[in-house]
């Protein structure tokens, strides 16, 4: 249900304002002077991204805020990784989102005797683990991109407890910009996120402390193949 | 809501700040920490201060172009099904978010942390209109149980340790068994606030950026909290200073970046969250309605002034974390929702009707830490001159006669002497008393250093030298 | 070379003993010192203030004295206080600009051009010869205070503290080494309480640092804490870095 008026306020009034207080120009800081106009944005470029190894730098990267990364040679290689992660981490209840890795993931799930379901809020809230495939991984930070349209929703990766992600090594992107700028043409999804770590907050006497809202622990997937 | 800087002078403020050790422990372990960190990781983006010069210049063209973009923003905003409002003044933004939550009925509302949302007392509007406001960030949470406003801007209860956490939450249902164990405090905290996510009809954030070109809104954060409560909740209202666009998705790189490093020193924050519109079809989560409050509320009395750059600031708090009069006093002694340094430049400016924040510059003393931290590169120091400088014809009337007078006995360089020789200047500080109002106060905590008999110009002019 | 000396109004009054001894250091490294005597102060306690107009009207008056001096031969003016050097170099022009004083605001350019920090100077232009020391056992150990207007003003940092190692002085770290010190001008007496605080931080991480004396080229700075240091009933030896290099010259 959407009101039929999408905008409120005057904004000519509310830009108006604006127009006249630029009109004048902006004063000079004489003892501070502002650098030269920027023509093209520099990209930030880490110092620890090696362009010729992405997977290598995503690693490290992904290692280094929190997640723990099992790099495999193809998805079926994933099986005895979840036979063990259901085991020791007695997972019951997983949802899947709508991506074909989450799917297999999923599917291999089941023979361990999990109860898998595809995504939806209330299976989210009560599963223990969400399993997710990405958009594409920025190597230079080691973060997982989902965006929402492919995954069929956002709240896999953010209500269970533990989030598994599989993701591929031809979907990394080295830079931040990169990524954003596939964000830019993704218009399908309503969101899209790039996920850093697990959840994680410094709030009480800044300790750190993992699993405040979202997921306890993130485990990716790296696939070679 | 009454203010701090109604009923308190700064120096009253500071001055019961000081005499609290163990906030002043906190805030040192807290700043450090985020300090460290962000030297630390700075070097690892590049040439850190070419990309923060570059970051001043994106800001500044910005600002300059901020109707055309704002402009933008709203349009590209709706084209994506998003709906905007044009908030000038608390009341009408309040009017707005308290408006759709009638409609839709909201009993409860979810927050994710809004500086902009404390400004103009939006939980006061919402909960006069019948709706339970639940602040969703740890920090938000801990200091809206204990009633307080934010004291940092990234870390709000940076001044509460965990015995009184504890005791905040103790009393709440399911609090009677817990221990001042963070970990312990942290799954409360989750337990709890995760039944208000899935059962509230309204969330509520801030932005940290609206980019123009992609009318998309961003918001970075760690807990989860603001994933939460712009997916889960049917509505979602964000609440943007109007300030806080960046024309195009390469700005946003840029600024992404610079916040991140300069906030907590981390890589990226656990979340960044890019909102395009509400859900779409096929989609299991996501709001059904999206809505952007763009808030003047004062912004564009500073925008073209003096005091322009200080609308460059992207909130990231590393000033405050440089400062080391913020370090002393931590964020309340400020008076206002923003404290350090950026909060000693837009109290004023934004609470200006408030009975005591015209004097807010004052909590500073020159150093310019947070001038070479800012990211941005907002010249800080300037803006808290020019600040002063505008408060002299309101000084007191013994204050600008004082400096009246000292003006002109020392731009002569015979009264100049004679003013020494007779020790006028110094006998005030010899101890015997308060003869310039500075005397007393600086014989409080310090001894009163003791003019030589004989200046350098006595000796000199003497042959002695 | 000829050179002027900017005496700076508080080591005129509070610390006459350090500016004899910048003389003597000076006189000893080969330049000839010339002290122009209309020189009061260079405003800066009235700009931080916010009044421009009374910093103005008083460092006119000093901006006279010290162009004089370069127009009768000075090639160098040096300043005995970082602030008071950052004052005119940094702050001077924007003063006079601010105030109306167009041509006062080129004559300050001029003088800033021509004037440098003590340190600043000998790490240039030489120290004594008799003032150089190798560092050893019987070294003082000093600590040294990073005042802000020369370490984010002037941007000096590392000539400070060469010209202290090579007159042989142990600098031992300590945290708090570039943090302000807490005096900022008025803002000493203004919030006393946040004032005295700041120094004791800083006073905390000097006693755990194990250094014998506290060493700076503010006297301000040095005063401050050195003053709030004695009030607490533990005293902290002070000394401004001219002193530290003539009292080289004696061992």
């Amino acid at each position: 249900m959407t009101t039929e008026a999408t905008e409120t306020g005057d904004r000519d009034a509310f830009l108006d304002r604006l127009r006249a207080r630029l009109a004048g120009g902006v004063p000079e800081n004489t003892l501070h002077p502002l650098p030269p106009p920027v023509t093209e944005v520099p990209v930030v470029t880490p110092t620890n991204l090696d362009p010729d190894d992405l997977p290598g730098t995503f690693a490290a990267m992904a290692t280094r805020v929190g997640m723990q990364v099992h790099r495999v040679g193809a998805l079926d290689e994933v099986v005895p990784l979840l036979a063990a992660m259901v085991e020791e981490r007695g997972i019951r209840r997983a949802v899947v989102s709508a991506d074909a890795d989450a799917r297999a993931a999923g599917e291999m799930l089941e023979v361990f005797g999990v109860d898998v379901k595809p995504l939806h809020v209330q299976d989210a809230a009560d599963a223990d683990l969400g399993v997710t495939g990405a958009a594409i991984g920025i190597a230079a930070t080691g973060s997982l991109v989902q965006a929402s349209a492919p995954s069929g929703g956002r709240t896999a990766s953010l209500l269970p407890t533990a989030h598994v992600c599989v993701i591929r090594e031809h979907q990394l992107v080295a830079t931040t910009r990169d990524a954003i700028r596939w964000v830019a043409d993704e218009v399908e999804s309503s969101n899209v996120v790039f996920i850093t770590g697990p959840s994680r907050s410094a709030d009480i006497e800044q300790l750190l402390v993992t699993g405040v809202h979202g997921p306890t622990t993130v485990d990716v997937v790296l696939v070679r193949g | 809501m009454k203010s701090p800087l109604d009923d308190k002078t700064l120096r009253q403020r500071t001055r019961i700040a000081v005499e609290d050790e163990r906030l002043r422990t906190s805030l040192a372990n807290a700043v450090d920490r985020f300090a460290s960190h962000r030297v630390a990781r700075l070097p690892e983006l590049g040439d850190a201060d070419a990309l923060r010069r570059a970051a001043r210049s994106v800001r500044a063209d910005i600002l300059t172009r901020l109707p055309e973009l704002l402009g933008e923003l709203a349009d590209n905003v709706q084209t994506r099904g998003g709906q905007v409002c044009w908030a000038s003044t608390p009341a009408e933004a309040n009017n707005y978010i308290t408006g759709v939550a009638r409609r839709i009925g909201a009993k409860t509302v979810v927050k994710s942390k809004s500086m902009a949302s404390e400004e103009i007392h939006l939980n006061e509007a919402l909960e006069a209109v019948g709706a339970n406001v639940v602040e969703t960030d740890l920090e938000e949470l801990i200091i809206q149980l204990a009633k307080e406003r934010p004291s940092h801007i990234i870390a709000p209860a940076v001044h509460r340790n965990r015995y009184q956490v504890h005791d905040l939450f103790a009393p709440l249902p399911g609090g009677d068994r817990l221990e001042p164990v963070p970990e312990e405090l942290a799954s409360f905290a989750r337990g709890r606030l995760r039944m208000e996510f899935l059962a509230a009809d309204l969330g509520i954030s801030g932005v940290n950026f609206g980019v123009a070109e992609g009318g998309s809104r961003v918001l970075v954060t760690n807990e989860g909290n603001g994933r939460m409560c712009t997916s889960l909740p049917r509505v979602h209202v964000a609440v943007m200073g109007m300030e806080r666009v960046v024309a195009t998705w390469d700005q946003l790189d840029l600024l992404l970046n610079l916040l991140v490093a300069s906030a907590t020193g981390q890589v990226l924050s656990s979340y960044t969250s890019i909102m395009r519109g509400p859900r779409r079809p096929g989609e299991a989560d996501g709001p059904d309605e999206l809505h952007l409050v763009s808030l003047d509320n004062g912004r564009s009395e500073i925008l073209g002034s003096e005091l322009h750059e200080i609308l460059a600031c992207i909130r990231c708090g590393a000033c405050l974390n440089v400062c080391p009069v913020y370090r002393q006093i931590g964020g309340h002694a400020y008076g206002g929702v923003y404290s350090g340094p950026v909060g000693a430049v837009l109290t004023p400016l934004l609470e200006g009707g408030a009975a005591h924040a015209a004097e807010v510059p004052n909590a500073s003393s020159l150093c310019a830490a947070c001038m070479d931290a800012c990211p941005v590169g907002i010249p800080l120091q300037d803006l808290l001159l020019t600040l002063r400088r505008r408060n002299r014809p309101s000084a007191p009337a013994a204050t600008r006669a004082g400096w009246k007078t000292w003006a002109a006995t020392w731009s002569r360089p015979n009264l100049y002497r004679a003013s020494i020789k007779a020790g006028t200047w110094g006998r005030p500080m010899a101890g015997l008393g308060a003869r310039l109002p500075g005397g007393r106060r600086w014989a409080q905590g310090r001894t009163v250093p003791k003019p030589a008999k004989r200046s350098f110009h006595d000796r000199w002019e003497a042959g002695e030298v | 070379m000829k050179v002027g000396l900017f005496v700076t109004c508080i080591a005129d009054v509070l610390a006459p003993d350090a500016a004899v001894a910048a003389v003597r250091v000076l006189r000893a490294a080969g330049h000839e010192i010339e002290v122009p005597r209309d020189q009061t102060c260079c405003g800066q306690p009235a700009w931080n203030a916010g009044f421009a107009d009374e910093a103005a009207q008083v460092a006119t008056t000093t901006l006279g004295a010290l162009d004089g001096a370069i127009d009768a031969g000075a090639e160098r003016i040096v300043g005995l206080a970082g602030s008071c050097t950052a004052m005119v170099r940094v702050f001077w022009p924007e003063l006079f600009e601010l105030v109306g004083d167009h041509h006062a605001a080129e004559r300050a350019k001029a003088v800033g051009a021509k004037l440098a920090e003590l340190s600043e100077f000998l790490a240039s232009n030489g120290l004594p010869a008799a003032a150089r020391h190798a560092t050893d056992a019987a070294s003082p150990r000093v600590a040294y205070h990073h005042s802000c207007h020369m370490l984010r003003e002037l941007r000096i940092k590392e000539q400070p503290e060469a010209v202290l190692d090579a007159v042989g002085c142990e600098r031992v770290p300590w945290s708090a080494d570039d943090r302000c010190c807490g005096f900022g001008g008025t803002f000493s007496i203004k919030l006393p309480e946040t004032s005295t605080a700041m120094a004791d931080d800083k006073l905390r991480s000097i006693e755990e640092s194990g250094a014998e004396i506290l060493v700076g080229a503010d006297t301000s700075c040095l005063l401050h804490l050195s003053s709030r240091a004695a009030h607490e009933g533990r005293p902290v030896p002070t000394k401004h870095i001219a002193e530290v290099v003539a009292e080289s010259m004696d061992r």
